[in-house]
């Protein structure tokens, strides 16, 4: 597979980066340590930013901005008349394959759009290639990972070791097998709940059969096996009868109508307490249906409600309401961001509080979760509970004759499924359901007192007829009911068995997968183990302080330890190690893991990196990269771009500037406004504008391009021949950055001359102490420098343009030597 | 074939494959637990893949997934329709 080095840059319109019309330019060698120093407020971080968007398509620092402050808004540049962004990138393939430039474009409403200039066929997908966890590395992404919880830095430590997608699979398997959500999204409960509805109802359909088989036949129902003879049984039995011989005759049960019957039965004798026997048989029939239901499993469900619903206030009672609950929200969601930075001072008043603000909102939190799921628990028991079967048999029970109106269960059940039911309500159910179940016992009496009275009017056969074929009918009916209950009870446990056997089966499968994965990300620990040491090592120079990364064996967690500490060992490296020491272990880590990547970058972007180092341990880092890390050195190594604002490192970038396997570029300018150059880029560029913007007479536009250019000319005299600088010469107050190079120069030019070293011809020397350098003060110093407000006019500053390039020839000559003459600068102040 | 009380198959991915293959290998291990189970995961895998991305859990993408795995099994329970019927 192809690996890619990144070559060029242009950014216009972006983030702090201006330069409409000229956008920043900067390339970058594959084969040298890529070096880019920017002072403060110059745009270097927007070149990181502009790389994240270019590759990720967002820049985490305004992802974290809340709605209302328009993140968005923020992407373009404010100063950019049109208020579009572009971002060119180059690529060189380390096979020889074919460069790749990408262009992403983002439009004044935020949209963008990814093409190829050199054809590649899909631009944003092979963006995605690029977004591996080492491609760009800042400052935050390295504390970040040493602070982080193990479970976090692990999930971190995957994409870095190249296994981003193993973890998220595990992450994705753990959810899909997680049992609380299965039983939702698989509706387990729902089919628990159906299948214990169904059950009843049979149950309640064979108290029916037994009863009513048991008044046709004359004997007890023994075998529920056997329901097709009984039913058999029970026609043959009816048939016997005179009167009813023709309706049963040569007839299954099934095709019997029992309404036709009923109407020959009372055609043949019509009466009204016929019917009323008729219909207190049906009430016995309702009624010791109703005697199924578990009174006792009845009322321990309504005791464990009840200390459900006592446990739920006693948490309740912890709370402090729902305003409170939106307040610590709102909290979580402001100090869970990084900018929150002081966990245990007050945010109003500053004082020192005496314990952190998150672990309170955590904990005030987490007693409102308590609550919820305790409301859930409830709301679950109700909702399966023998009681609201039971509640709900009684209450559509005709024979206890309660009105649709004062039915009490839709209710209870709102309270429950909104959590509102409280005590009292708890005690009125109660009594509500024992009222109902107390009732049953004395309607059955009164019900089977009447049916024997009516049994007594009426004649003997005519009241035997008149039950027979009731029971036949209540017979009929309940082996339909039994039957259809069974078999949704059959459907419904079928689902309900494929639903567990998933459940199993998913578990298991996540097993093996957390299992395969926790192999593989150890084996990766262990194959950059002796690298990420050896890099720790050299980075502070320490020998006696070891760490060492420890993968948890059944989670994704990862422990920094440290396996040696000055002879004490196994001790945490986040208690012991001071800022520096913690982001070197995170720089070793991290260049370790991306030495050992194959993914498409390879290349390494660092932006800032060195904050917390001193000067020793940011000279051991770089010469790590420049000589072990860099490519080609390095065979497997990679191609660097360092970003830094150090004044201390400018001086090594300085040194190694245009060596061999060091390429450096210095940017300057005036963000936001104005453009940014960098220096090899600027030079030409820089002049020809100054040119146009004097010849229009925008004075004022061109004065920060002519300190650019100022600058760049005197530290290119100096960087030439090789003029010693003062130590504090890159970190003194850079606005006097021509006065310190004119100083520089001058020094120097003196000390030669009085040494009688001085190799610059006596019209050079003059021209420098009488001409040039008197036109740059007198012009430039003298007047910017000391803040004058005023501008000068634009012939004076075309000027100072001519005497800097006038002063510039003066530290070079005409080489003859070797055939045609060259113009050369001189090698020193003291040598051609 | 199933044996649900099978212990899970040690299982080791391959550091020279790539993700899909070593998830191919991995969807192809499960068999020996649940055959039925396993095509059902391997039909939903790329519902399974967008639950987590980048490290961000999705739960709407975890109830579809879901969603599908229940159509499947539900699926699994009708029986199969006779040859040449119309």
């Amino acid at each position: 597979m192809s690996r890619y080095f990144l070559t060029r840059l242009a950014v216009e319109g972006f983030r702090g980066v201006n330069n409409e019309n000229d956008p920043l330019d900067i390339g970058f060698e594959p084969n040298s340590v890529n070096s880019v120093f920017a002072v403060n407020g110059i745009g270097k971080s927007s070149i990181f930013e502009a790389l994240c968007y270019a590759i990720h398509g967002a820049i985490p620092k305004l992802q974290s901005l809340q709605a209302q402050e328009r993140p968005q808004d923020y992407y373009c540049n404010r100063f950019h008349s049109k208020n579009t962004a572009s971002i060119a990138l180059e690529f060189q393939s380390d096979d020889g394959t074919a460069p790749i430039s990408i262009r992403i474009e983002r439009d004044a409403g935020g949209n963008r759009t990814v093409t190829s200039p050199s054809g590649h066929s899909d631009p944003e997908a092979f963006l995605a290639t690029l977004k591996e966890a080492f491609a760009l590395l800042d400052y935050r992404t390295f504390a970040r990972f040493i602070e982080e919880s193990p479970l976090e830095r692990g999930r971190t430590f995957s994409a870095l070791l190249g296994l981003a997608d193993y973890s998220d699979c595990r992450q994705a398997l753990q959810a899909a097998s997680d049992s609380r959500t299965l039983n939702t999204d698989l509706e387990i409960k729902f089919l628990t709940t159906a299948i214990g509805a169904v059950q009843l109802a049979a149950q309640q359909a064979l108290v029916t059969l037994s009863s009513s088989y048991e008044n046709v036949t004359g004997k007890p129902l023994e075998d529920i096996v056997k329901l097709d003879e009984c039913a058999d049984e029970v026609t043959a039995a009816l048939g016997n009868v005179e009167l009813l011989k023709a309706h049963f005759v040569g007839k299954a049960l099934n095709d019997i109508d029992f309404g036709k019957i009923k109407t020959a039965i009372k055609m043949a004798e019509a009466g009204e307490k016929r019917r009323e026997l008729e219909k207190a048989v049906e009430s016995i029939a309702a009624l010791e249906a109703l005697v199924v239901h578990d009174l006792a499993a009845v009322a321990d469900e309504q005791h464990k409600i009840g200390a459900l619903i006592d446990d739920r206030d006693k948490l309740l009672a912890l709370t402090r309401g729902d305003l409170f609950k939106r307040l610590y929200e709102s909290a979580r969601e402001v100090i869970s961001k990084d900018a929150w930075t002081e966990d245990e001072k007050c945010p109003l008043c500053d004082s020192n509080l005496s314990s952190s603000i998150r672990g309170h909102v955590d904990e005030q939190l987490a007693q409102y979760a308590e609550t919820a799921a305790k409301i859930a628990e409830i709301k679950d028991m109700w909702q399966a509970s023998a009681w609201k079967k039971c509640l709900s048999a009684h209450e559509v029970a005709a024979p206890l004759a309660v009105e649709p109106q004062a039915r009490q269960l839709a209710a209870m059940d709102a309270d429950f499924v909104l959590g509102d039911i409280s005590r009292d309500d708890l005690a009125a159910a109660v009594t509500w359901t024992s009222g109902l179940t107390g009732k049953v016992a004395g309607v059955l009496m009164t019900a089977q007192g009447r049916k024997e009275a009516l049994e007594k009017e009426l004649p003997p056969s005519l009241v035997q007829l008149t039950e027979q074929v009731e029971y036949g009918r209540q017979f009929k009916d309940a082996l339909k009911i039994y039957r259809n209950n069974q078999q949704e009870e059959s459907v419904q446990q079928s689902r309900l068995d494929v639903r567990e056997r998933w459940k199993t089966f998913i578990s298991k499968a996540t097993t093996v997968f957390a299992e395969a994965e926790g192999a593989l990300s150890k084996a990766r620990i262990k194959g950059i183990d002796a690298e990420y040491k050896s890099m720790f090592r050299e980075i502070m120079q320490v020998g006696d302080v070891v760490p060492d990364l420890q993968r948890a064996d059944d989670r994704e967690d990862l422990h920094v330890q440290l396996s040696d500490f000055h002879g004490q060992h196994r001790l945490s490296a986040r208690a012991l190690l001071s800022e520096s020491y913690r982001n070197a272990l995170a720089i070793s880590v991290f260049l370790a893991a991306a030495l050992k990547h194959s993914g498409a970058p390879r290349f390494v972007v660092l932006d800032d990196v060195t904050s917390s180092f001193d000067a020793g341990h940011q000279y051991f880092l770089m010469e790590l990269i420049r000589t072990k890390l860099q490519q080609p050195q390095n065979t497997d190594g990679l191609q660097f771009i360092i970003l830094s604002h150090d004044g201390l490192l400018e001086k090594y970038f300085d040194r190694l500037g245009g060596t061999t396997g060091w390429h450096h570029n210095k940017l300057q300018g005036s963000p936001p406004m104005g453009a940014i150059l960098h220096q090899a880029q600027g030079a030409d560029r820089l002049k020809t504008t100054i040119a146009s913007l004097l010849s229009a007479g925008q004075v004022s536009q061109a004065e920060p391009l002519i300190r650019q250019y100022l600058e760049y000319k005197l530290q290119q005299i100096i960087r030439r021949v090789d003029i010693p600088v003062p130590i504090d010469f890159a970190i003194k107050d850079t606005s006097r950055m021509v006065s310190n190079c004119l100083d520089a120069i001058t020094s120097a030019v003196e000390l030669h001359r009085k040494a009688g070293t001085l190799v610059l011809d006596s019209q050079q020397v003059q021209d420098i102490d009488t001409a040039h350098v008197p036109a740059i003060v007198g012009n430039w110093v003298s007047h910017y420098e000391t803040g004058s407000g005023s501008s000068l006019s634009a012939p004076v500053l075309s000027g100072v343009i001519k005497s800097i390039d006038f002063l510039a020839e003066c530290f070079r000559y005409d080489d003859g030597s070797v055939g045609a003459t060259v113009r050369k600068w001189y090698r020193s102040l003291s040598k051609r | 074939m199933t044996d649900q009380d099978a212990q899970p198959a040690s299982l080791r991915f391959d550091e020279a494959k790539s993700f899909s293959d070593n998830c191919r290998t991995f969807l192809a291990s499960l068999e020996k637990i649940d055959a039925d189970m396993a095509i059902i995961l391997r039909d939903n895998w790329a519902a399974l893949i967008a639950v987590v991305r980048e490290g961000e859990r999705d739960s709407k993408a975890r109830g579809e997934f879901n969603s599908k795995v229940t159509s499947a099994l539900d699926s699994l329970l009708k029986p199969a329709k006779p040859n040449g019927g119309a």
